[in-house]
């Protein structure tokens, strides 16, 4: 990459065009001997132009891109002979030399050849270290943003998902800008958060979700999409090594655009489009007056005809009888148009001793979630993201950068997810037999949809990074290289209900208003630092020995108030509640390590790595001993032998091996006991909080994979395999000690071992390649197996909420799925024991007892449990919620010379579950659910005192297939979850270069792209994708995401951009 | 040429700052950073803060918020699965007991096997503390109280239940056992009560009253709760009789956990008066036209005059008038909205216990007495008739002590439950497969979390 030209000269790969740089740049040459180069560059097989292919001078900081005709223009060169060198994603790299006559202009053109064989590209390796891929034995994926131009995507996590086999990027949830949890891998930790460590420009910065409301947004997604130019993802222990104790889940590396020497070039897009809810996704609701919840809570006779005669006034259905069962568009209020666009303008540029990159974006969304007619909650997110990166060159032999990164955002959502006051959750699960005027979708507790709009829980965050990396030459072939940054982030959280906000005098809590009021304070320092020493040991060994140090520390401050109860309306700040109260959580971590690392080349084509990290955690104290990872790889590209040209069908061929550890550590302050604050009224006390554990150490993942990249029909075609298995011993596990002993919660102990394989297949090619068309595709695919192979002496955990069956149990994967079953019944029997026999009911029983109470409730039949169970507490094995199988395909087709037609499918299946706990209210509860069609007319059926007993015994039994929730949780919306997304489609028009010619405009593109466009799957919730995590945090956390509750599923996004290059 | 040397001198001094940075960046590599890796928590209390005879009342007043909590906590179960809530949320484990199941694991017996441990825990800590450190005899008197409470509660409310020590696993007592826990209840009382002098010895002796009831209770509730409904135990009746004797016959006296902004809600606000899982039923009480609130009795029915009270629906056996106990205790309870308080034990309680014993003595005209306490005790200022156990169009001695049980007791842990189950009353959600149908004096079980954790439920110790 060009701006890595000037490390590769560091290293003493271009001494010679280091010494021209050099010459270059003192000052008397430049203002003497100056010159200029102009050309095109195209593809060579089918010799369209190509733009944006980035063209450079060699040894030095010139660079520029090309336009939409494929023509560049360099000026300021120094006179001489001089190296260019072009670039382009997807295309081999190429050089020529040219000689720049003083005050001419020199001619070079050049025709690429189509290369999906990337094994020159640098990719910045574990020590934070540009390098050949080729001499790399870990995997490595770099994800290249340029090629990313055309795909819809609003932040950061969007324009991760499904690039990368292994990277699961998975959006809880359908609000603007919410969050996404990325795994990579699977799971490397049982308590810990599974989320990669994310590093800008060579800091660490905070990727956390510190809302605890659903629909938050991930800190990640502060980062300016449009600022990035790649990103490398370093995928387990074996690449992650020199990341140290907190790298196991892999790291992900973001590098924001540079500057370069010339004109300033001026980037600007512009979008715009709009949102829509999958309507089909949404099972309709029923409803019938007499209901179980209608009787109960409709104002006097519930089971009246003149009840239905309200209800179907209200619903406008004409006459509905007392058990009729009828169907409501109840949804429809709940979604809207949503409507986004984004603004973003940058420019780069410079001389040979400064060069500047400064970008600023602003985005605004206003989701699919809509209800605004019923109150002031809104689903939006609005963006303004700055950033400036300063690169000088202050001698021949130092180099200084400047990054800064600036976002202002704002984040609001309306109460959804597991929320009792949820916009959506109450919608889905309610009751149309219970609207009326003040209640109009019939909520049937908690507080009605007016009122539930008005509440307004919203985020407001101001976030800086920044960090100063200087790099020093002091002798040839060594390099110091320093970096010192800071991200400080500072978010206000606010929940909000004011005074009478329950407008429908329904709600009863806190009538008078709440206010709950929390910032959250994270400051992220990196001190980074590193000698470098690159040495040809022999003719034939190259050497590269890096040697360095580390020190992270991460800070958080949250302060928060609470104020329940105004004195009156208008006061909405907590101080003047008439309950105010306040706390603080203040949390400090340190990591400091040392790694060193020899990488050796044997005649250029067989590469071994070595390495470690010596590494020490606050987590363990002060006087706790530090934890060692090694790790070792290899790489063989047989195919750069001497007289090898190519082997068999593959035109180049690599194989690579590594191995290697990185852990993970517990929370800071997991290892004491303590007690916690419990006030009492005869004044402060404390009670059993952590019960301690002074032996814990971190959990290590070591990890080896091997693998190969294979190049075919001279590289048109790329094929890459690798193999992975990871042991992680030392497992923090959450061991529940009873109850009894007085510490409820779980204690970390070091007790397990979870053993992982995967592999995974990357293919990308050109079809073909013509004047006027092309055709470029990639599949990717990642398979995954994981379990727990040893908890210790620790029981089997039950993870979360009660409703959800996930657990981690020895011989399973964890979060598997674990739920009490139904009896089955032979012929002749029911499912039921209403004689509480333990024996199985006869359809003759069950008869008999509809005889004997002509109005049962649903909830009054007895099931019989199914014996048997293998799982904790005699319950079943029910499936796992992370599928064998994911990954995604796609391709991008080219026709009529300036079209690009650009598509991406995700699939996830094989064992692939989730709990569909929103379909498992809405079959079951009497108040919250029962409102589909099929459970609907079940209750009806069951109730009504006129239905026949064998109606009633064909009821029982059709309700077998839809009981839920406990004593049953999961034991019929546990489901397959298999799914292919349609994800992206863009048409992209590049504007010939002929139509902007004289307008100052050097590219310009148009776009039509679409989002979530469809979806496969005969998972029967919502969305197979949305879960209810909030905050990835860790704990049980890492296992909810196989649960699917009460969340909006994505949407379908619609975008028209344009983006113009001058 | 002046500006070629100044720009060699400044690089020269850049020169020289990186190189000093990058030799500062190796040697706090090479020290390990030792002393950064201290840091602070101020988040927390540790184990050896706690560990001196002025820590202890810190830990002793954690234990009565958390005695606090953990009997809320039981009121709220109890009072779901009795006929005096009726269930209007979400929570399955609460609509399980308002239709009579119990007996679920994961259910509202696990929240109470964790509720009760933690505050039985902390209390015996409390103790442990207080003893070894020397700590003042009130502290030692009130950790013994709070024990024997949390003892009397699991006692009334589990049919089984295990006592551990952090990590030290202790078995379950037995379902046939648990008669001992009273007895625990019963020891750790009577230690406070050496301890204790003036109204705090009131308190106590009232406890052990309800103690000894109770533990008088158990038995009949392991087999047919209505062969034998009738408690009459002598040193229950005793320490019944002590209190009032103390307090005086007239003193509505109560030994309540309060509930403020300062601590936690208390569990019945959050449940009932907030969240609306549950609304008072309506055998007791009227219901709003939303269906999920008390009404306001605006035609003043009871006719004192009072238009801001609870609509009462369940009337008074002797005058049929809306019983204004219930409408006192419904009313204030409305009121408190997050923090109503728990009652423990009760003059009411003690008066009820006395006349129980008479009943079960055959002296009605003792029991005619303690009623009439009670009944005095209602609304002064709008008294009910008085009974006369004489009068033949007056109830007889019993149906007056259970209504009076049932309004003066509304609302705490277990005794509407238990009078259920030994009087033969179904509450009318309860379901004919429920638990509480097929196994009357069923409570609740040990839950889910100390099942997959105790080896000696697994079988693996």
């Amino acid at each position: 990459m060009f701006h890595d030209a000037f490390v590769q000269a560091a290293r003493g790969q271009s001494r010679a065009l280091l010494t021209a740089a050099v010459l270059a740049f003192l000052p008397g040459a430049v203002a003497a001997q100056q010159g200029s180069i102009t050309g095109t560059v195209v593809d060579g097989s089918s010799m369209r132009p190509l733009d944006a292919v980035q063209v450079f001078v060699e040894g030095t900081s010139l660079g520029t891109l090309t336009n939409s005709s494929g023509r560049y223009l360099l000026l300021e060169v120094p006179a001489g002979e001089v190296t260019v060198s072009v670039d382009r994603v997807g295309y081999g790299s190429a050089e020529q030399t040219v000689t720049v006559a003083d005050g001419e202009t020199a001619q070079l053109d050049f025709e690429l050849s189509t290369s999906a064989v990337q094994l020159d590209e640098l990719v910045i390796t574990g020590a934070g270290q540009a390098t050949e891929r080729r001499r790399l034995g870990n995997t490595v994926s770099a994800v290249d943003m340029e090629q990313l131009q055309d795909a819809p995507t609003a932040n950061f996590s969007e324009q991760l998902q499904g690039r990368t086999a292994g990277v699961s990027v998975a959006q809880s949830g359908g609000m603007a800008g919410e969050g996404s949890e990325i795994r990579i891998r699977g799971t490397s930790s049982l308590t810990q958060s599974n989320n990669p460590i994310v590093y800008v420009d060579g800091i660490r910065v905070s990727n956390a979700v510190d809302d605890g409301d659903a629909g938050a947004a991930s800190r990640l997604d502060d980062i300016n999409p449009e600022s990035i130019e790649r990103v490398e993802i370093l995928k387990g222990a074996a690449a992650a090594t020199l990341y140290g104790t907190e790298a196991s889940n892999g790291v992900i590396q973001i590098f924001t655009k540079r500057g370069q020497a010339g004109d300033p070039q001026w980037e600007m897009t512009a979008e715009g489009g709009f949102s829509q809810m999958p309507m089909e996704r949404y099972a309709q609701h029923s409803g019938f007056v007499c209901s179980q919840a209608g009787s109960a809570l409709w104002p006097g006779d519930g089971c009246s005809q003149e009840h239905a005669d309200a209800v179907a006034d209200h619903w406008g259905l004409g006459s509905l009888g007392r058990y009729e069962v009828f169907d409501t568009p109840l949804l429809d209020g709940l979604f809207e148009t949503g409507f986004n666009q984004a603004y973003s303008l940058s420019v780069r540029g410079g001389t040979e001793s400064i060069n500047y990159y400064v970008s600023g974006r602003y985005a605004y969304e206003d989701g699919a979630f809509g209800g605004e007619q019923w109150g002031p909650a809104q689903d939006v997110d609005e963006q303004k993201q700055a950033t400036a990166n300063l690169t000088f060159f202050p001698t021949e032999d130092l180099r200084l950068r400047f990054n800064s990164m600036y976002t202002e955002r704002y984040h609001e959502v309306p109460t959804n997810g597991n929320n009792t006051t949820g916009t959506f959750s109450m919608s889905i699960m309610a009751k149309p037999e219970l609207a009326r005027e003040n209640n109009p979708t019939g909520t049937g507790t908690f507080a009605t949809i007016r009122e539930m709009f008005n509440i307004e829980q919203f985020e407001e965050t101001k976030r800086f990074a920044g960090s100063v990396n200087t790099q020093y030459n002091p002798l040839e072939g060594l390099t110091l290289d320093a970096t010192i940054g800071v991200d400080i982030v500072s978010s206000e959280e606010i929940d909000f209900q004011r005074f009478g906000w329950n407008v429908d005098d329904f709600a009863n809590t806190a009538p008078e208003g709440e206010r709950d009021f929390s910032t959250h304070n994270r400051r992220n320092i990196t001190f980074d630092a590193k000698a470098v020493y690159d040495n040809e040991l022999t003719e034939n060994i190259t050497s590269s020995f890096i040697l360095g140090a580390q020190l992270l520390q991460n800070e958080y401050h949250e302060n928060f108030s609470s104020g329940f109860a105004f004195p009156a309306p208008g006061l909405e700040v907590t101080g003047a509640a008439s309950e105010p109260s306040a706390g603080e959580t203040v949390n400090q971590e340190v990591n400091a390590g040392v790694y060193v690392q020899e990488q050796l080349g044997f005649n250029n084509f067989i590469f071994t790595t070595l390495g470690a990290r010596y590494d020490k955690h606050s987590a363990f104290g002060e006087t706790a001993g530090g934890e060692l990872y090694p790790k070792v790889s290899v790489s063989v590209v047989p195919t750069d032998m001497a007289g090898m040209d190519g082997i068999g069908p593959f035109s180049s061929v690599r194989f690579r091996a590594a191995v290697g550890r990185s852990g993970l550590q517990p929370g800071a302050f997991d290892q004491f006991t303590t007690f916690q604050p419990v006030p009492s009224v005869e004044g402060p006390g404390v009670g059993p909080d952590n019960l301690g554990n002074e032996d814990l150490r971190p959990e290590v993942s070591t990890e080896w994979e091997v693998g190969g990249d294979f190049g075919i029909l001279d590289d048109r075609f790329s094929l890459d395999a690798t193999y992975w298995d990871r042991t992680v011993s030392d497992v923090l596990v959450p061991r529940q000690f009873p109850p009894s002993g007085g510490f409820t919660s779980t204690q970390l102990f070091n007790l397990g071992e979870m053993k992982a394989t995967g592999f995974e297949l990357g293919m990308n090619g050109t079809l073909f390649n013509t004047s006027n068309a092309g055709f470029d595709m990639f599949v990717n695919a990642a398979y995954t197996e994981e379990e727990v192979t040893d908890m210790g002496e620790a029981p089997a955990i039950k993870v979360g909420y009660y409703r959800y069956r996930t657990w981690i149990v020895e011989g399973h994967a964890p979060g598997s799925f674990f739920s009490r079953k139904i009896y089955e019944p032979q012929a002749g029997e029911t499912a039921y024991d209403n004689d509480n026999d333990g024996q199985p009911d006869s359809e003759d029983e069950l008869r008999q007892f509809f005889v004997d109470n002509p109005s049962v409730s649903p909830d009054d039949l007895a099931f019989l449990p199914a014996t048997g169970g293998q799982g904790p507490d005699g319950e079943f094995f029910r499936g796992k919620p992370m599928p064998d199988w994911s990954g995604s395909f796609g391709g991008t087709l080219s026709f009529l010379g300036s079209f690009r037609l650009t598509t991406q499918f995700d699939y996830a299946f094989g064992n692939f579950h989730r709990q569909n706990l929103s379909g498992e209210f809405r079959a079951s509860h009497w108040l919250l659910g029962r409102n589909t069609r099929e459970t609907a007319e079940i209750e009806s059926t069951l109730t009504n005192p006129d239905a026949s007993p064998d109606e009633k015994v064909a009821a029982a039994n059709e309700w077998r297939e839809h009981a839920g929730l406990s004593p049953w949780d999961g034991t019929n919306k546990i489901e397959e979850a298999d799914y292919i997304r349609w994800r992206e489609l863009g048409l992209t028009y590049q504007v010939p270069g002929s139509a902007i010619e004289g307008l100052g405009i050097d590219r310009m593109t148009v776009t039509a792209a679409s989002r979530n466009l469809k979806l496969w799957t005969k998972y029967s919730g919502i969305d197979p994708e949305s879960n209810v995590v909030t905050s990835p945090s860790g704990d049980t956390s890492n296992f909810v995401y196989g649960i699917d509750g009460w969340r909006p599923g994505v949407p379908t996004r619609y975008t028209f951009s344009v983006r113009i290059g001058f | 040429m002046q500006s070629v040397q100044t720009g060699y001198k400044s690089r020269r001094k850049l020169n020289r700052l990186s190189a000093g940075l990058l030799t500062a960046a190796f040697a706090v590599g090479a020290t390990g950073c030792d002393s950064l890796l201290d840091v602070e928590n101020p988040n927390n209390v540790v184990q050896s803060d706690l560990e001196n005879a002025e820590a202890v009342s810190a830990l002793v007043n954690g234990a009565l918020q958390l005695t606090s909590e953990a009997v809320g906590d039981a009121a709220v179960s109890t009072t779901a699965l009795s006929d005096e809530l009726t269930h209007t949320g979400s929570q399955n484990w609460a609509a399980e007991l308002d239709r009579g199941i119990i007996t679920t694991p994961s259910g509202r017996s696990d929240a109470l096997t964790d509720v009760f441990a933690e505050a039985t825990w902390t209390a015996e800590e409390a103790l442990r503390l207080a003893v070894e450190f020397g700590a003042d005899d009130e502290q030692v008197m009130r950790a013994n109280m709070y024990s024997g409470i949390m003892h009397m509660t699991i006692a009334d409310n589990m049919e089984d239940f295990a006592f551990s020590d952090r990590i030290e696993v202790g078995p379950p007592v037995g379902e046939d056992n648990m008669q001992s826990v009273y007895d625990t209840a019963i020891d750790r009382l009577e230690s406070a009560l050496a301890l204790a002098s003036g109204s705090d010895a009131t308190t106590i002796r009232a406890l052990l009253a309800r103690a000894h009831w109770g533990r008088a209770m158990w038995p009949k509730m392991q087999g047919d709760p209505t062969a034998d409904p009738l408690v009459n135990d002598a040193t229950a009746n005793g320490y019944a009789q002590d209190v009032i004797d103390a307090i005086g016959v007239d003193e509505d006296w109560a030994y309540r956990f309060r509930f403020q902004s300062s601590t936690s809600e208390s569990p019945q606000g959050s449940w009932v008066n907030s969240r609306q899982e549950f609304v008072p039923a309506d055998e007791y009480v009227v219901i709003s036209g939303s269906g999920k609130s008390v009404a306001q009795d605006e035609d003043d029915a009871d006719g004192d005059g009072d238009t801001d009270e609870a609509a009462i629906s369940l009337l008074d056996p002797i005058d049929d008038m809306p019983d204004q106990a219930l409408q006192a205790r419904i009313t204030e309870f409305v009121d408190a909205f997050l923090y109503p308080e728990v009652d423990v034990v009760t003059a009411r309680e003690l008066h009820l216990i006395l006349a129980e014993a008479a009943i079960a003595d055959g002296e009605d005209d003792i029991a005619e007495t303690h009623l009439n306490h009670v009944r005095a005790m209602k609304n002064p200022d709008h008294p009910h008739d008085e009974y006369d156990v004489d009068n033949p169009l007056h109830p007889e001695p019993l149906e007056v002590l259970q209504h009076e049980r049932r309004v003066n007791l509304y609302n705490m842990v277990t005794r509407r439950l238990w009078d259920m189950y030994r009087f033969g009353v179904t509450a009318p959600r309860w379901s004919s497969t429920s638990d509480a149908v097929t196994n009357p004096g069923q409570v609740f079980v040990i839950g889910q979390g100390e099942r997959v954790s105790n080896c000696f439920i697994l079988g693996t110790c």
